[in-house]
């Protein structure tokens, strides 16, 4: 008596049942687009970027004011070019997690043997079941490789925003300096046209006549020089942001913010980066994934390349027969000693790179605090010493000069020199403020001491500009007592 | 021995100070005895010594200190002096008197006093280390010795005396004729010329300066806050002018011809006499000049025009003929206090600080001064000889400005630069 075949024998059975099995666990191995754009926006909004883009009309009334860091920064995210670069990467991200999670397509064998005249014809149809076991787990790491790649994707895209904040300091402070430096400029050639006069009269040499005209060139020429690192800054920005060459138009602010009134303790800037810094979270995705890779790997590597199928065959005589197949690979020769060494290595390589990043980042952060600190301390002496002082040796040389005491080359130059202490402020400033863009980017955060609302700074045409409004006046001259 | 009517006034009038305890200081100087010898000198700004008589001998007391002394209003200094001022107190003797003088120290530093010119014994000359241990800095020292000269000296520090000097220390010391002046005079002046490194904007002289000096002076004092010298018409006026400072000071008096009588040499024959307007009083020394005071307001002062000046930019450019038009406000769009000066000369530097254009702390205009006719537009070593018909003897109260007897004034005849057809030089 033939023993009836189970009913998930049945080559009929299996033969519609295997296929749409497979199509059905196909069809769980994808993920959603939109749903990554969430995830990115939530992870820049949870580090206080910026994140929602202003509409053409918003961003064209934006450049009727001066560019300040706020619209800087918002008319990046709309058309800084980077985005695109970075937004392309996500698609090919998606691209490689699809790869990674396919399962290989079922195999339709079919034969036909001719022998005296009759033929043999096989059909077999073979699934790869070591896929189909392994999918579940592949899904999982594919979400888990998918989720370190919207790490990596909002890292970048927090990049690209401090990468404009810090062009922006740098446009504006070069625009400052360049002012600084055309009113020293200015002032030498007053004094170079006055030594001039001098020389005409009879009263100086031309030795100190070409010493005046001399500093007068040098000064012209780095004024010079400066405008030029501000139109390279300024076009830095520009590129930065996404900007059309015509966009220049579009004026600076003219000064810098002043630095914020406290400091964040290393220790909590420490804490906020291990869960803030996208890069280390990123390499501890890594670090999982290979980690679970690794495991899996040791608890299937047996499954090797096994198929699971069903075959007919027709003999010559007609008769039919068919049954399941099942195609075993026999590790024999290799037992994936290669495949699962290679796994090891990269999940070794992953746990030192996430080892490194974390020590370096430590370490980063306390020199980054440290030159904060020092930075915020640099612009405290020139507002509250260097200025003050420079503005009080122009104050005193004024009055020696008015007793004739000192000459008014002495007078001039000092005044120089005051405009050059305020340059310094304004790089000062400028370089509290990239220290403070660096130390954000490895926190990965908004720093907590971030305010609100900053106070601005002068502006060079500010401190150009004379406080006094005249000399004093003249007395008339008479003469009294004359009979 | 024959006790002259002089040795009895002098003994009876300081008797009653014998047993007076302490130094004599100004405060108590009414109650000093006077020697009625002579006629006393006026130290311009300054003051004379007290003394008391132990034992037959004159005892003075000097006190080296710092004090805080004003060269003029506006103008104050940290200086180092005796018995609070500079230059000290006026010591004056007769020949042959018997001194003892006590010099206490209150510097932080040591100090001596060296009697410049006297003739005495050489352990009470007074320098340092070479004639006697230093006084050091809270000991009392006492020099003795009897006058054996007459004249007009001075004394000051023989220790650290670059230092000590140029803080001010020194002063006048006056040894009148035993037999009486040959010619008497009826008013006797004298003051000390010296200089101070004041740097503009600070509170104390630099001793190492050596030849560019901020201030010039009498008695430690700068025009206009030097004491007139004042006289009644026909008074018979001596002035004794002694130099410690580093240069050399013609000292011009006008109006006058006056006769040099003396130095530290003692007072000079007659025939020794020698007429002159300018006398050059060299460093380290003394002159006494003399003169019959005629009516008016006559200017004293050193000839050499830079001394008549406060603090002066040495190394400025000259700004005379430089035509600053035009950039003038371009100064002052970077320096709004600039005013352009000097381009006609420096007259019109006066205008501007009495104005109010102001100069560093401290630190007196260049010039300055005003006369019934206008700026006189001086300083340092420049003061006024006032001349007055009606100026009672020994009234030296300043009586304010001559007043020119009609027509005996320069007077303007033309404001044409073209008047007249004066000569030139021919080709």
């Amino acid at each position: 008596m033939i023993k009836a075949r189970p009913m998930w024998l049945k080559p009929y059975l299996l033969a519609v049942a295997l296929p749409l099995l497979a199509v059905a666990v196909a069809a769980c191995a994808t993920i959603p687009a939109g749903q990554d754009q969430a995830a990115i926006t939530a992870l820049l909004q949870d580090r206080k970027a910026e994140t929602v883009g202003k509409g053409d009309e918003a961003l064209a009334e934006m450049m009727t004011k001066p560019m300040t860091l706020d619209s800087a920064v918002q008319m990046s995210i709309v058309k800084s070019p980077s985005l695109a670069l970075i937004y392309g990467q996500l698609g090919l991200d998606q691209a490689e997690v699809l790869e990674a999670i396919e399962i290989a397509n079922p195999r339709l064998g079919l034969s036909s043997l001719s022998a005296n005249e009759a033929n043999i014809e096989t059909q077999s149809l073979t699934l790869p079941i070591a896929d189909l076991i392994l999918l579940p787990a592949r899904l999982t790491l594919a979400k888990q490789a998918r989720a370190r790649a919207r790490y990596q994707l909002a890292s970048a895209l927090l990049d690209v925003q401090l990468d404009v904040e810090a062009a922006w300091y740098q446009a504006v402070a070069a625009e400052q300096s360049a002012q600084m430096r055309s009113a020293v400029a200015s002032a030498l050639k007053t004094s170079a046209d006055l030594a001039e006069r001098y020389f005409n009269a009879g009263n100086i040499t031309e030795l100190d006549l070409n010493r005046e005209q001399a500093a007068a060139s040098q000064a012209l020429i780095a004024a010079q020089e400066a405008a030029v690192s501000a139109k390279a800054a300024r076009t830095n920005l520009d590129n930065l942001i996404g900007l059309r060459p015509t966009d220049y138009l579009w004026t600076l602010s003219s000064a810098l913010p002043l630095p914020t009134e406290n400091d964040d303790r290393v220790d909590d800037l420490q804490s906020l980066a291990l869960t803030h810094n996208l890069s280390l979270i990123a390499a501890e995705q890594d670090l999982s994934i290979w980690d679970q890779v690794t495991v899996t790997r040791q608890a299937t590597q047996w499954l090797g390349d096994t198929a699971l199928g069903l075959e007919r065959e027709r003999d010559r005589d007609g008769a039919r027969a068919s049954g399941p197949s099942l195609d075993l690979e026999l590790p024999i020769f290799n037992q994936g000693q290669a495949k699962t060494a290679r796994l090891r290595a990269k999940r070794d390589l992953a746990k030192a790179q996430s080892a490194q990043i974390r020590l370096n980042l430590g370490h980063q952060i306390v020199a980054r605090a440290d030159e904060l600190q020092r930075r915020r301390q640099v612009v405290a002496l020139h507002s509250h010493d260097l200025i003050p002082q420079r503005q009080t040796i122009v104050a005193r040389s004024q009055e020696q000069q008015n007793y004739m005491l000192l000459g008014i080359f002495g007078l001039i130059e000092a005044k120089t020199r005051e405009y050059e202490a305020y340059e310094g402020y304004i790089e000062a400033v400028r370089d509290y403020w990239l220290a403070r863009v660096e130390l954000t980017r490895l926190v990965g955060t908004r720093l907590p001491s971030t305010p609100d609302i900053l106070e601005i700074g002068p502006s060079a045409s500010d401190i150009v500009a004379p406080s006094v409004s005249s000399p004093m006046p003249m007395p008339q001259h008479d003469h009294a007592g004359q009979p | 021995m024959t006790i002259s009517r002089r040795d009895i006034m002098l003994a009876t009038g300081t008797a009653a100070l014998a047993a007076t305890a302490g130094p004599i200081s100004r405060a108590n100087a009414a109650d000093a005895p006077s020697d009625r010898r002579f006629k006393p000198v006026r130290t311009l700004n300054g003051w004379t010594l007290p003394w008391r008589m132990k034992d037959g001998v004159k005892e003075f007391h000097l006190v080296a200190e710092e004090i805080q002394h004003s060269f003029a209003a506006g103008s104050e200094a940290t200086c180092w002096g005796y018995n609070g001022s500079t230059p000290g107190p006026t010591i004056e003797v007769v020949q042959g008197d018997r001194v003892r003088i006590f010099v206490t120290n209150r510097l932080k530093e040591h100090t001596t006093v060296h009697w410049h010119g006297l003739i005495l014994p050489n352990g009470m000359d007074g320098v340092g280390g070479l004639n006697q241990p230093h006084i050091l800095p809270g000991e009392t020292f006492a020099y003795e010795f009897t006058l054996r000269q007459h004249g007009s000296h001075m004394y000051h520090p023989h220790a650290d005396e670059m230092t000590q000097l140029a803080y001010g220390m020194m002063g006048l010391f006056i040894i009148h004729p035993k037999a009486g002046e040959a010619v008497p005079v009826d008013r006797d002046y004298g003051f000390i010329l010296h200089n101070w490194a004041l740097h503009p904007g600070t509170w104390r002289p630099d001793p190492s300066v050596m030849v560019n000096f901020d201030l010039w002076s009498f008695n430690s004092k700068v025009f206009p806050a030097i004491e007139p010298l004042v006289a009644r018409t026909g008074e018979r006026v001596r002035i004794r002018i002694g130099n410690l400072s580093m240069w050399n000071h013609p000292v011009h008096l006008h109006g006058v011809e006056f006769v040099e009588t003396g130095s530290d040499g003692g007072r000079w024959p007659q025939s020794q006499w020698r007429r002159e307007v300018t006398s050059t009083v060299g460093v380290g020394q003394m002159r006494d000049i003399e003169f019959t005071a005629v009516p008016g307001d006559w200017a004293l002062h050193c000839h050499m025009s830079h001394h008549t000046m406060n603090a002066m930019g040495h190394d400025i450019p000259n700004s005379t003929g430089v035509d600053q038009s035009g950039l003038e406000e371009r100064i002052q769009k970077i320096l709004p206090g600039y005013m352009a000066m000097g381009q006609n000369g420096m007259a019109e530097h006066q205008d501007h600080t009495d104005a109010g254009h102001q100069g560093p702390a401290n630190t007196l205009p260049m010039m300055a001064g005003k006369g019934p006719f206008g700026n006189v537009e001086m300083g340092g070593m420049f003061t006024v000889l006032k001349v007055r018909d009606d100026i009672r003897p020994g009234d030296y109260n300043d009586p304010g400005w001559y007043v020119q007897p009609k027509g005996s004034v320069a007077k303007r005849v033309s404001t044409d630069p073209e008047f007249g057809s004066p000569h030139r030089k021919p080709a």
